[in-house]
Protein backbone atom coordinates (compact mmCIF):
# COMPACT_ATOMS: atom_id res chain seq x y z
CA UNK A 1 0.00 0.00 0.00
CA UNK A 2 2.84 2.38 0.91
CA UNK A 3 4.50 1.70 -2.42
CA UNK A 4 1.28 2.48 -4.27
CA UNK A 5 0.93 5.72 -2.35
CA UNK A 6 4.53 6.66 -3.07
CA UNK A 7 4.00 5.92 -6.75
CA UNK A 8 0.87 8.06 -6.80
CA UNK A 9 2.72 10.93 -5.13
CA UNK A 10 5.55 10.67 -7.65
CA UNK A 11 3.05 10.68 -10.53
CA UNK A 12 1.26 13.73 -9.15
CA UNK A 13 4.58 15.50 -8.60
CA UNK A 14 5.68 14.70 -12.15
CA UNK A 15 2.45 16.10 -13.52
CA UNK A 16 2.78 19.20 -11.33
CA UNK A 17 6.36 19.84 -12.43
CA UNK A 18 5.28 19.68 -16.05
CA UNK A 19 2.51 22.11 -15.28
CA UNK A 20 4.89 24.52 -13.56
CA UNK A 21 7.44 24.27 -16.33
CA UNK A 22 5.00 25.55 -18.93
CA UNK A 23 4.15 29.22 -19.08
CA UNK A 24 0.64 30.44 -18.44
CA UNK A 25 -0.69 30.39 -22.00
CA UNK A 26 0.59 26.88 -22.72
CA UNK A 27 -0.81 25.76 -19.39
CA UNK A 28 -4.21 27.12 -20.30
CA UNK A 29 -4.01 25.50 -23.72
CA UNK A 30 -3.23 22.17 -22.10
CA UNK A 31 -6.29 22.55 -19.93
CA UNK A 32 -4.48 22.97 -16.59
CA UNK A 33 -3.36 19.35 -16.51
CA UNK A 34 -6.59 17.93 -17.89
CA UNK A 35 -4.83 16.77 -21.08
CA UNK A 36 -2.19 14.91 -19.08
CA UNK A 37 -4.86 13.30 -16.93
CA UNK A 38 -6.78 12.09 -19.98
CA UNK A 39 -3.69 10.57 -21.58
CA UNK A 40 -2.56 9.05 -18.28
CA UNK A 41 -6.01 7.59 -17.67
CA UNK A 42 -6.19 6.14 -21.16
CA UNK A 43 -2.78 4.44 -20.94
CA UNK A 44 -3.24 3.21 -17.36
CA UNK A 45 -6.67 1.84 -18.22
CA UNK A 46 -5.27 -0.31 -21.00
CA UNK A 47 -2.42 -1.41 -18.73
CA UNK A 48 -4.72 -2.51 -15.92
CA UNK A 49 -7.03 -4.33 -18.33
CA UNK A 50 -4.07 -6.08 -19.94
CA UNK A 51 -2.84 -7.12 -16.46
CA UNK A 52 -6.07 -8.90 -15.60
CA UNK A 53 -6.48 -10.41 -19.02
CA UNK A 54 -2.88 -11.65 -18.94
CA UNK A 55 -3.56 -13.52 -15.72
CA UNK A 56 -6.75 -14.97 -17.20
CA UNK A 57 -5.07 -16.05 -20.42
CA UNK A 58 -2.26 -17.63 -18.42
CA UNK A 59 -4.76 -19.75 -16.51
CA UNK A 60 -6.47 -20.67 -19.77
CA UNK A 61 -3.28 -21.81 -21.50
CA UNK A 62 -2.10 -23.60 -18.36
CA UNK A 63 -5.28 -25.65 -18.22
CA UNK A 64 -5.10 -26.47 -21.91
CA UNK A 65 -1.45 -27.52 -21.68
CA UNK A 66 -2.13 -29.79 -18.70
CA UNK A 67 -5.04 -31.34 -20.50
CA UNK A 68 -2.96 -31.95 -23.62
CA UNK A 69 -0.11 -33.46 -21.59
CA UNK A 70 -2.47 -35.91 -19.90
CA UNK A 71 -4.41 -36.81 -23.00
CA UNK A 72 -2.58 -35.93 -26.22
CA UNK A 73 -5.34 -37.45 -28.36
CA UNK A 74 -7.75 -34.58 -27.74
CA UNK A 75 -5.19 -31.83 -28.28
CA UNK A 76 -6.97 -30.67 -31.44
CA UNK A 77 -10.28 -30.10 -29.67
CA UNK A 78 -8.53 -28.49 -26.73
CA UNK A 79 -6.65 -26.10 -29.00
CA UNK A 80 -9.85 -24.94 -30.67
CA UNK A 81 -11.57 -24.41 -27.33
CA UNK A 82 -8.52 -22.64 -25.95
CA UNK A 83 -8.31 -20.23 -28.88
CA UNK A 84 -12.01 -19.45 -28.56
CA UNK A 85 -11.57 -18.78 -24.85
CA UNK A 86 -8.50 -16.67 -25.47
CA UNK A 87 -10.42 -14.56 -27.95
CA UNK A 88 -13.18 -14.02 -25.39
CA UNK A 89 -10.65 -12.92 -22.77
CA UNK A 90 -8.76 -10.76 -25.22
CA UNK A 91 -11.95 -8.86 -26.02
CA UNK A 92 -12.00 -7.50 -22.46
CA UNK A 93 -8.67 -5.77 -22.99
CA UNK A 94 -9.92 -4.43 -26.26
CA UNK A 95 -12.96 -2.87 -24.58
CA UNK A 96 -10.52 -0.87 -22.47
CA UNK A 97 -8.51 -0.08 -25.59
CA UNK A 98 -11.62 1.24 -27.36
CA UNK A 99 -12.44 3.41 -24.35
CA UNK A 100 -8.92 4.82 -24.27
CA UNK A 101 -9.01 5.49 -28.01
CA UNK A 102 -12.32 7.24 -27.45
CA UNK A 103 -10.74 9.37 -24.72
CA UNK A 104 -7.67 10.28 -26.72
CA UNK A 105 -9.07 10.69 -30.21
CA UNK A 106 -12.69 11.69 -29.69
CA UNK A 107 -12.87 13.36 -26.29
CA UNK A 108 -9.62 15.27 -26.39
CA UNK A 109 -10.11 17.22 -29.66
CA UNK A 110 -13.58 18.27 -28.60
CA UNK A 111 -12.21 19.49 -25.28
CA UNK A 112 -9.33 21.30 -26.97
CA UNK A 113 -11.82 22.93 -29.35
CA UNK A 114 -13.88 23.95 -26.31
CA UNK A 115 -10.98 25.80 -24.67
CA UNK A 116 -9.91 27.22 -28.00
CA UNK A 117 -6.49 25.60 -28.26
CA UNK B 1 -5.93 13.25 -37.41
CA UNK B 2 -4.11 11.74 -40.35
CA UNK B 3 -5.87 9.24 -42.56
CA UNK B 4 -4.52 6.43 -44.72
CA UNK B 5 -5.24 6.45 -48.42
CA UNK B 6 -8.18 4.24 -49.32
CA UNK B 7 -7.91 2.89 -52.82
CA UNK B 8 -11.63 2.64 -53.54
CA UNK B 9 -12.35 6.07 -52.08
CA UNK B 10 -9.54 7.47 -54.23
CA UNK B 11 -11.10 5.98 -57.34
CA UNK B 12 -14.49 7.43 -56.41
CA UNK B 13 -12.92 10.82 -55.76
CA UNK B 14 -11.57 10.77 -59.31
CA UNK B 15 -15.18 10.38 -60.42
CA UNK B 16 -16.10 13.48 -58.43
CA UNK B 17 -17.93 11.74 -55.61
CA UNK B 18 -17.24 13.09 -52.08
CA UNK B 19 -15.95 9.78 -50.74
CA UNK B 20 -13.36 9.32 -48.02
CA UNK B 21 -12.64 9.97 -44.35
CA UNK B 22 -12.17 13.73 -44.78
CA UNK B 23 -15.59 14.08 -46.36
CA UNK B 24 -17.15 11.71 -43.82
CA UNK B 25 -15.90 13.80 -40.90
CA UNK B 26 -17.47 16.91 -42.43
CA UNK B 27 -20.52 15.11 -43.71
CA UNK B 28 -22.87 17.83 -42.51
CA UNK B 29 -21.21 20.05 -45.11
CA UNK B 30 -20.95 17.53 -47.94
CA UNK B 31 -24.42 16.08 -47.66
CA UNK B 32 -25.78 12.57 -47.87
CA UNK B 33 -23.30 11.40 -50.54
CA UNK B 34 -20.51 11.59 -47.96
CA UNK B 35 -22.51 9.22 -45.75
CA UNK B 36 -23.36 6.80 -48.55
CA UNK B 37 -19.77 6.71 -49.79
CA UNK B 38 -18.04 6.75 -46.38
CA UNK B 39 -14.91 4.56 -46.38
CA UNK B 40 -16.44 1.68 -44.46
CA UNK B 41 -19.52 1.74 -46.68
CA UNK B 42 -17.46 1.72 -49.89
CA UNK B 43 -15.40 -1.22 -48.64
CA UNK B 44 -18.58 -2.96 -47.54
CA UNK B 45 -20.06 -2.58 -51.05
CA UNK B 46 -16.81 -3.97 -52.42
CA UNK B 47 -17.06 -7.02 -50.13
CA UNK B 48 -20.68 -7.60 -51.18
CA UNK B 49 -19.81 -7.37 -54.88
CA UNK B 50 -16.81 -9.65 -54.36
CA UNK B 51 -18.93 -12.27 -52.60
CA UNK B 52 -21.63 -12.15 -55.28
CA UNK B 53 -19.07 -12.47 -58.08
CA UNK B 54 -17.29 -15.36 -56.36
CA UNK B 55 -20.58 -17.19 -55.77
CA UNK B 56 -21.62 -16.67 -59.39
CA UNK B 57 -18.22 -17.99 -60.45
CA UNK B 58 -18.68 -21.01 -58.20
CA UNK B 59 -22.16 -21.66 -59.59
CA UNK B 60 -21.26 -21.14 -63.25
CA UNK B 61 -20.09 -24.69 -63.99
CA UNK B 62 -21.86 -27.30 -61.89
CA UNK B 63 -20.24 -30.71 -62.12
CA UNK B 64 -20.77 -33.98 -60.33
CA UNK B 65 -17.19 -33.98 -59.09
CA UNK B 66 -16.67 -30.40 -57.91
CA UNK B 67 -13.57 -28.48 -58.90
CA UNK B 68 -12.31 -24.98 -58.25
CA UNK B 69 -14.91 -22.49 -57.11
CA UNK B 70 -17.69 -25.03 -56.77
CA UNK B 71 -15.46 -27.13 -54.53
CA UNK B 72 -14.66 -24.13 -52.34
CA UNK B 73 -18.25 -23.03 -51.88
CA UNK B 74 -19.47 -26.57 -51.24
CA UNK B 75 -16.81 -26.89 -48.55
CA UNK B 76 -17.84 -23.57 -46.98
CA UNK B 77 -21.56 -24.30 -47.01
CA UNK B 78 -21.15 -27.86 -45.76
CA UNK B 79 -18.84 -26.87 -42.89
CA UNK B 80 -21.23 -24.11 -41.87
CA UNK B 81 -24.19 -26.49 -42.10
CA UNK B 82 -22.52 -29.00 -39.82
CA UNK B 83 -21.51 -26.23 -37.44
CA UNK B 84 -25.06 -24.85 -37.33
CA UNK B 85 -26.50 -28.31 -36.77
CA UNK B 86 -24.15 -28.95 -33.86
CA UNK B 87 -25.13 -25.76 -32.08
CA UNK B 88 -28.91 -25.37 -32.41
CA UNK B 89 -31.79 -27.80 -31.67
CA UNK B 90 -32.51 -29.77 -34.85
CA UNK B 91 -34.96 -32.54 -33.93
CA UNK B 92 -37.35 -33.58 -36.67
CA UNK B 93 -40.98 -34.46 -36.03
CA UNK B 94 -44.13 -32.94 -34.53
CA UNK B 95 -43.66 -31.00 -31.34
CA UNK B 96 -39.91 -30.84 -31.84
CA UNK B 97 -38.00 -27.75 -32.81
CA UNK B 98 -35.84 -27.73 -35.94
CA UNK B 99 -34.10 -24.39 -35.99
CA UNK B 100 -31.63 -25.09 -38.81
CA UNK B 101 -33.79 -23.79 -41.73
CA UNK B 102 -34.51 -20.61 -39.77
CA UNK B 103 -30.94 -19.65 -38.94
CA UNK B 104 -28.71 -21.35 -41.52
CA UNK B 105 -28.95 -18.70 -44.31
CA UNK B 106 -28.34 -15.94 -41.80
CA UNK B 107 -25.31 -17.75 -40.37
CA UNK B 108 -23.83 -18.24 -43.85
CA UNK B 109 -24.34 -14.55 -44.55
CA UNK B 110 -22.69 -13.56 -41.27
CA UNK B 111 -19.77 -15.94 -41.72
CA UNK B 112 -18.93 -15.08 -45.32
CA UNK B 113 -19.48 -11.35 -44.96
CA UNK B 114 -17.50 -11.01 -41.73
CA UNK B 115 -14.66 -13.24 -42.92
CA UNK B 116 -14.26 -11.38 -46.22
CA UNK B 117 -14.54 -8.03 -44.43
CA UNK B 118 -11.89 -8.99 -41.89
CA UNK B 119 -9.50 -10.27 -44.52
CA UNK B 120 -9.98 -7.18 -46.71
CA UNK B 121 -8.24 -5.12 -44.02
CA UNK B 122 -5.02 -7.09 -44.53
CA UNK B 123 -4.62 -5.65 -48.04
CA UNK B 124 -2.91 -2.24 -48.09
CA UNK B 125 -5.21 0.46 -49.38
CA UNK B 126 -8.36 -1.16 -48.09
CA UNK B 127 -9.97 -1.17 -44.66
CA UNK B 128 -12.09 -3.67 -42.75
CA UNK B 129 -15.72 -2.59 -42.93
CA UNK B 130 -15.97 -4.33 -39.54
CA UNK B 131 -13.45 -1.85 -38.09
CA UNK B 132 -16.32 0.63 -37.88
CA UNK B 133 -18.79 0.39 -35.01
CA UNK B 134 -21.78 1.14 -37.26
CA UNK B 135 -21.26 -1.98 -39.37
CA UNK B 136 -20.83 -4.35 -36.44
CA UNK B 137 -23.71 -2.76 -34.58
CA UNK B 138 -25.90 -3.36 -37.62
CA UNK B 139 -24.90 -7.02 -37.77
CA UNK B 140 -25.50 -7.36 -34.03
CA UNK B 141 -28.94 -5.78 -34.20
CA UNK B 142 -29.95 -8.32 -36.85
CA UNK B 143 -28.99 -11.09 -34.42
CA UNK B 144 -30.71 -9.47 -31.44
CA UNK B 145 -34.00 -8.72 -33.20
CA UNK B 146 -34.05 -12.14 -34.84
CA UNK B 147 -33.51 -14.15 -31.68
CA UNK B 148 -36.29 -12.29 -29.90
CA UNK B 149 -38.46 -12.99 -32.95
CA UNK B 150 -37.55 -16.69 -32.86
CA UNK B 151 -38.28 -16.86 -29.15
CA UNK B 152 -41.74 -15.38 -29.69
CA UNK B 153 -42.31 -17.56 -32.75
CA UNK B 154 -41.52 -20.85 -31.01
CA UNK B 155 -42.56 -20.18 -27.42
CA UNK B 156 -45.28 -17.56 -27.79
CA UNK B 157 -45.88 -15.40 -24.77
CA UNK B 158 -44.16 -18.00 -22.60
CA UNK B 159 -40.95 -16.50 -23.94
CA UNK B 160 -41.28 -13.60 -21.51
CA UNK B 161 -41.27 -16.06 -18.61
CA UNK B 162 -37.54 -16.47 -19.25
CA UNK B 163 -37.03 -12.92 -18.11
CA UNK B 164 -38.81 -13.48 -14.80
CA UNK B 165 -36.94 -16.40 -13.28
CA UNK B 166 -38.39 -19.44 -11.53
CA UNK B 167 -39.57 -17.91 -8.23
CA UNK B 168 -42.30 -15.20 -8.28
CA UNK B 169 -40.96 -13.51 -5.15
CA UNK B 170 -37.61 -12.87 -6.81
CA UNK B 171 -39.01 -11.18 -9.95
CA UNK B 172 -37.94 -7.64 -8.94
CA UNK B 173 -34.39 -8.90 -8.55
CA UNK B 174 -34.13 -11.17 -11.57
CA UNK B 175 -36.00 -9.20 -14.22
CA UNK B 176 -33.63 -6.19 -14.24
CA UNK B 177 -30.63 -8.50 -14.28
CA UNK B 178 -32.02 -10.44 -17.24
CA UNK B 179 -32.88 -7.29 -19.16
CA UNK B 180 -29.45 -5.88 -18.44
CA UNK B 181 -27.91 -9.12 -19.70
CA UNK B 182 -29.86 -8.87 -22.95
CA UNK B 183 -28.79 -5.25 -23.43
CA UNK B 184 -25.21 -6.20 -22.60
CA UNK B 185 -25.29 -8.74 -25.42
CA UNK B 186 -25.72 -5.90 -27.92
CA UNK B 187 -22.67 -4.11 -26.59
CA UNK B 188 -20.43 -7.13 -26.12
CA UNK B 189 -21.17 -8.72 -29.50
CA UNK B 190 -20.69 -5.54 -31.51
CA UNK B 191 -17.78 -4.05 -29.61
CA UNK B 192 -15.86 -7.35 -29.55
CA UNK B 193 -15.70 -7.61 -33.33
CA UNK B 194 -15.19 -3.88 -33.82
CA UNK B 195 -12.46 -3.62 -31.17
CA UNK B 196 -10.47 -6.56 -32.50
CA UNK B 197 -10.46 -5.23 -36.03
CA UNK B 198 -9.83 -1.63 -35.03
CA UNK B 199 -7.04 -2.62 -32.65
CA UNK B 200 -5.36 -4.57 -35.44
CA UNK B 201 -5.64 -1.70 -37.91
CA UNK B 202 -4.47 0.99 -35.52
CA UNK B 203 -1.60 -1.21 -34.33
CA UNK B 204 -0.49 -1.64 -37.94
CA UNK B 205 -0.73 2.11 -38.39
CA UNK B 206 1.33 2.87 -35.27
CA UNK B 207 3.99 0.32 -36.23
CA UNK B 208 4.14 1.78 -39.74
CA UNK B 209 4.84 5.19 -38.27
CA UNK B 210 7.35 3.96 -35.69
CA UNK B 211 9.18 1.10 -37.31
CA UNK B 212 9.34 1.66 -41.03
CA UNK B 213 7.07 0.44 -43.77
CA UNK B 214 8.22 -3.10 -44.47
CA UNK B 215 9.06 -5.46 -41.61
CA UNK B 216 7.53 -3.85 -38.53
CA UNK B 217 3.82 -4.55 -39.21
CA UNK B 218 4.44 -8.10 -40.45
CA UNK B 219 3.87 -9.92 -37.12
CA UNK B 220 0.60 -8.04 -36.62
CA UNK B 221 -0.50 -8.90 -40.15
CA UNK B 222 0.30 -12.57 -39.52
CA UNK B 223 -1.64 -12.42 -36.26
CA UNK B 224 -4.43 -10.64 -38.11
CA UNK B 225 -5.01 -13.68 -40.30
CA UNK B 226 -5.74 -15.74 -37.18
CA UNK B 227 -7.73 -13.02 -35.43
CA UNK B 228 -9.93 -12.41 -38.47
CA UNK B 229 -10.95 -16.06 -38.62
CA UNK B 230 -11.40 -16.47 -34.86
CA UNK B 231 -13.57 -13.36 -34.59
CA UNK B 232 -15.82 -14.64 -37.37
CA UNK B 233 -16.07 -17.97 -35.56
CA UNK B 234 -16.92 -16.26 -32.27
CA UNK B 235 -19.55 -14.06 -33.86
CA UNK B 236 -21.44 -16.97 -35.42
CA UNK B 237 -20.95 -19.18 -32.33
CA UNK B 238 -22.48 -16.54 -30.08
CA UNK B 239 -25.28 -15.84 -32.55
CA UNK B 240 -26.12 -19.54 -32.63
CA UNK B 241 -25.98 -19.73 -28.83
CA UNK B 242 -28.43 -16.82 -28.58
CA UNK B 243 -30.76 -18.39 -31.15
CA UNK B 244 -30.66 -21.73 -29.34
CA UNK B 245 -31.13 -20.08 -25.95
CA UNK B 246 -34.18 -18.16 -27.11
CA UNK B 247 -36.16 -21.18 -28.34
CA UNK B 248 -35.25 -23.68 -25.65
CA UNK B 249 -37.62 -23.82 -22.72
CA UNK B 250 -36.54 -23.33 -19.15
CA UNK B 251 -36.20 -26.50 -17.15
Amino acid sequence: MKKVLALAVVLVMAGASFAFAADASTQAALGNGFLGLVVLGACLGVGIAAFGCGVGMGHCVQGACEGMARNPEISGKLTVTMILGLAFIEALTLYALVLSFYLVFAKLPSYLALIGA
Amino acid sequence: MEHPLFFLCFLLQLLGIPSGPHYYEEASHWGIMAYIFAPHMVNSYFVCILIIVLIKWGLSKREFIPRGGQNFWEFVVESLYDFTKDNVPHEEGPGKINLVPYVFPLIVMFAVYILFSNYLGLIPGFMCPTANINVTLGLTLITIVYYHFLGLRFQGLKYFKQFLGPIPALIPLIAPAEIFGHVGRIISLSVRLFANMMAKESLIGILLVLGGPFLAPLPILALGVLVAFVQMLIFITLSLAYFAGAVEEEH
